[in-house]
């Protein structure tokens, strides 16, 4: 069964995702959700919302979160999936709708990493064996094989770093509004080889929020709904112990893109999609996405990072916001903030950083060791 | 008669000259071994048994004795843990013997005694150490780490134990108080004369005395001593002649209390002929002599390629982050730590890194009830993969891991005939690690969570464990 064109987005919101010192997860759920609800022109939500959807890596009490800040008493869903989560939150609100079971659903991602007192993920050792690496380690286990199988290099990452850092100083809500030069990224500290310190995320607080209704009631909200044209989501094998891994792709962003363009019906994601947010945890996940997800061959990104491809005056732009290297990366709300990005770049209202005549876009989350990735394609007709 | 069929020894590949001890940025000159951060008693105790054991069936082995005065724990058995990551038979009878330097004979001589008495076939002893010196004094200085074990059997191809002299000593020389951290001595004249010179030349005269027509002075002695300079006149008062006593390797290994002389007995059986003796003298409590005579030349040597395998530390920062001497911002946190209910489940693939294979061939780590390639459930067999080798697969070099040497180097290995594991890696230089890098394995601390010690498996380079 394809979801394509059962679901709309009338509405669209996004905290400032930044180290929100000053504000707690209440305060950041609330500030997107409200500007969603205005966005569709929802004024009673206890009258227009049948349900809610949220998402959230590290909150110990997700659910509890959202209805008391909202004071929205209704089912709701907890979804979580990794750094997928944000995504796979919108998926289920879309699965909701498309079933039948409600008409107008509200979707919000968000975290709030940064009262925990340390930068970065939590390293925490409980079991024997557990992960013997931080996050950058388990994504940076490709670089080795890629490297060596296509002569790319650090210097082309640090060249997705500094357009993400460029795209970043164009988006109001982002977290770091610095321009960076290669030579800068390459010089930074090591986390993980090869990734130095501009190579990974920056891991912020924020929510963001869309309201997801039925095809027919979407014109009742706003006269240029944002339709979803799919949205998927695929698993993997865990990579590390994975007997057939080559360590040039992720699996699970291949798996998912052939759904997700089955869905929308796509046969040629590089000319059919004019902007795509992907997932770029670490630079490096970026340039492989490029190519698993089909818009480029295997082994081509060092050419296309070269030429400027994918940055806002190439072919096909990517992370036009900054992505989750400088728009920040508070986990469960980053699929749903490339979602806020994509309507808005369909609906031409992306300021500084739009990509002219955008009439489909992608969206991509990838998550564990990575072993789950979750796809949306939205579209304006 | 029983005697030794076999022995193994491991030092830890690090090495600390005294000099980088001292604060100075300086190479070569005398230095000492250090246990790493992921290593103790234990870890050097299972590489030494396995050296010992390469190619041999582990299943007779009825009898395990490890001896040691630096135990992981004050209350839980080490033999046993041993014994569960060399895969001994669960019907083997394991003990721990501590609290003195002179450990290393009394296990060895329990399992004589185990063997001549026929209780069992084979028996496993251990003697590793690694015992901390307060930083900046003379014990940190002059101590060193390691490990030596030796198989006894009877009628044993190598070596047959003919006898020992015993002679036990009540002072108060060297000590560590339950909880203490650091090994104390009284003053150094005091300890040399009476805590080792006086029990050790009365054993070593009960022992000559006793096998007087055994012709004495041909023996080999490999003879414990706090230091040198003490070693030496033990080797006077006995009037032992030239090459008669093994040296003491204090300027490369240290002094590595109960296993100094097991090392040094290692040693000298590396380069034995037929009816050449061998006599061992351990101190501690008093002193103890045992006396071997060689049946055949060992097979290879134990001792040198241990002394060879060698990587420098560089600055004294890295010495006290390893053997965590600092104050930490973020200390070890004394809770729980990891579940003993998920590690007693998962302990055969902790300390055996045991996997399974499925029945259409493929191999699994960790084990699982449905097979990644054709999906059959429940149709395994285990296999252990310790003692295979391997490659790396991808690697990468983990700098924000928390740990006290980074970066941490972490890999997909692939091991031969076998599944592929996700470990760190150990005894390596970061510059060393790449793609197709032939590794084995090696029993290894993986983390302290609980502050507890927690084992598992590093790879480790091949060329470091020839």
């Amino acid at each position: 069964m394809s979801l394509k064109d059962k679901a709309a987005i009338v509405g669209a919101g996004c905290s400032k995702f930044a180290e929100n010192w000053t504000s707690d997860a209440q305060d950041m759920i609330v500030e997107a959700v409200y500007e969603a609800y205005a966005d569709a022109g929802i004024d009673e939500p206890n009258r227009q919302i049948d349900a809610i959807y949220c998402g959230s890596l590290y909150s110990l009490a997700g659910p509890v979160d959202v209805s008391e800040a909202l004071k929205l008493y209704k089912p709701l869903t907890s979804v979580y999936n990794y750094c997928a989560t944000g995504t796979e939150t919108v998926r289920a609100a879309c699965m909701a709708v498309a079933a039948g079971v409600y008409d107008t659903v509200l979707a919000v991602g968000y975290d709030k990493p940064k009262d925990r007192g340390v930068s970065g993920p939590p390293v925490t050792m409980r079991g024997v064996r557990d992960l013997p690496a931080t996050p950058a380690g388990w994504f940076a286990l490709a670089a080795a094989p890629y490297f060596k199988a296509f002569g790319a290099g650090r210097e082309h990452l640090a060249q997705i770093a500094v357009k993400n850092h460029h795209n970043g100083t164009l988006a109001p809500k982002s977290f770091l509004k610095k321009e960076i030069t290669v030579e800068e990224a390459l010089g930074a500290r090591m986390i993980s080889w090869p990734f130095g310190l501009y190579d990974c995320a920056a891991q912020t607080d924020g929510a963001a929020a869309v309201i997801v209704t039925r095809a027919d009631l979407a014109r009742t909200f706003r006269p240029d709904p944002i339709w979803v044209k799919a949205i998927v989501s695929h698993c993997s094998p865990n990579p590390h112990t994975d007997p057939d891994h080559d360590f040039l792709r992720w699996k699970a962003t291949e798996s998912a893109a052939a759904d997700a363009y089955r869905m929308a019906g796509i046969d040629d994601p590089f000319r059919q999609i004019d902007v795509a947010q992907l997932h770029d945890c670490f630079t490096l996940t970026e340039l492989l996405s490029y190519e698993d997800l089909g818009f480029i061959p295997k082994g081509a990104a060092k050419e296309h990072i070269e030429s400027g491809t994918f940055t806002l005056a190439g072919e096909l732009p990517v992370n036009t916001d900054g992505g989750l290297k400088t728009f920040g990366h508070p986990t469960g709300a980053s699929g749903v903030r490339m979602m806020v990005e994509n309507t808005l770049q369909l609906r031409g209202g992306a300021g500084a950083r739009q990509v002219k005549g955008a009439t489909t876009a992608l969206s991509h989350n990838i998550g564990g060791y990575p072993t789950g990735c979750a796809i949306s394609i939205l579209g304006v007709e | 008669m029983s005697g030794i069929a076999a022995y193994g020894v491991h030092l830890p590949i690090h090495r600390l000259p005294l000099a980088v001890l001292a604060g100075k940025n300086k190479e070569g000159g005398p230095e000492r071994t250090v246990a790493w951060a992921d290593e103790d008693s234990v870890t050097m105790a299972v590489e030494a048994a396995r050296k010992a054991l390469v190619g041999r069936d582990r299943d007779g082995i009825g009898l395990l004795v490890f001896a040691t005065t630096t135990h992981a724990f004050a209350e839980k058995q080490g033999a046993a843990l041993i014994a569960a990551a060399l895969g001994l038979p669960a019907q083997v009878r394991t003990a721990d013997v501590g609290h003195s330097l002179r450990g290393g004979a009394q296990a060895l001589g329990a399992a004589f005694d185990a063997v001549d008495a026929g209780h069992v076939r084979e028996a496993l002893v251990i003697v590793s150490d690694c015992r901390m010196g307060a930083p900046g004094s003379d014990l940190e200085r002059s101590g060193g780490d390691g490990a030596a074990a030796f198989l006894v059997t009877a009628e044993a191809p190598l070596a047959t134990f003919i006898g020992s002299a015993q002679e036990s000593q009540e002072l108060v020389d060297i000590w560590r108080r339950a909880g203490d951290r650091f090994t104390h001595g009284w003053e150094e004249r005091f300890t040399t004369s009476y805590g080792y010179l006086e029990p050790a030349v009365a054993a070593a005269r009960s022992l000559t005395d006793r096998f007087a027509d055994l012709d004495p002075a041909g023996w080999t002695w490999a003879a414990s001593a706090p230091n040198a300079r003490a070693l030496g006149t033990f080797a006077g008062k006995m009037k032992l002649g030239e090459g008669r006593v093994r040296p003491g390797l204090y300027d490369r290994i240290g002094f590595a209390g109960a296993a100094q002389a097991p090392l040094l007995l290692a040693g000298a059986l590396d380069e034995a002929q037929p009816g050449d003796r061998i006599a061992m003298l351990v101190h501690g409590d008093g002193a103890e002599a045992l006396l071997f005579e060689v049946k055949s030349a060992a097979p290879a040597a134990a001792l040198q390629p241990a002394l060879d395998r060698r990587m420098p530390v560089r600055t004294l920062a890295s010495y006290r982050r390893a053997r965590d001497l600092d104050l930490s911002e973020y200390p070890a946190v004394d809770d729980q730590g990891i579940s003993a209910t998920i590690h007693f489940r998962e302990r055969a693939e902790n300390l055996r890194l045991q996997g399974q294979r499925c029945a259409c061939g493929e191999p699994q780590f960790p084990k699982g009830r449905v097979c990644i390639r054709c999906g059959a459930k429940d149709d395994f067999t285990d296999e252990d993969f310790a003692e295979r080798s391997g490659q790396i697969v991808t690697y990468t070099l983990d700098a924000f891991f928390p740990a006290p040497d980074p970066p941490t180097p972490v890999a997909v290995v692939q091991v031969d005939n076998g599944p592929r594991i996700y470990m760190q890696l150990a005894d390596i230089a970061a510059s060393e690690v790449d793609i197709d890098l032939k590794v084995r394995f090696a029993f290894r601390r993986i983390h302290q969570a609980g502050r507890r010690p927690n084992y598992f498996w590093k790879a480790v380079p091949e060329r470091s464990l020839s």
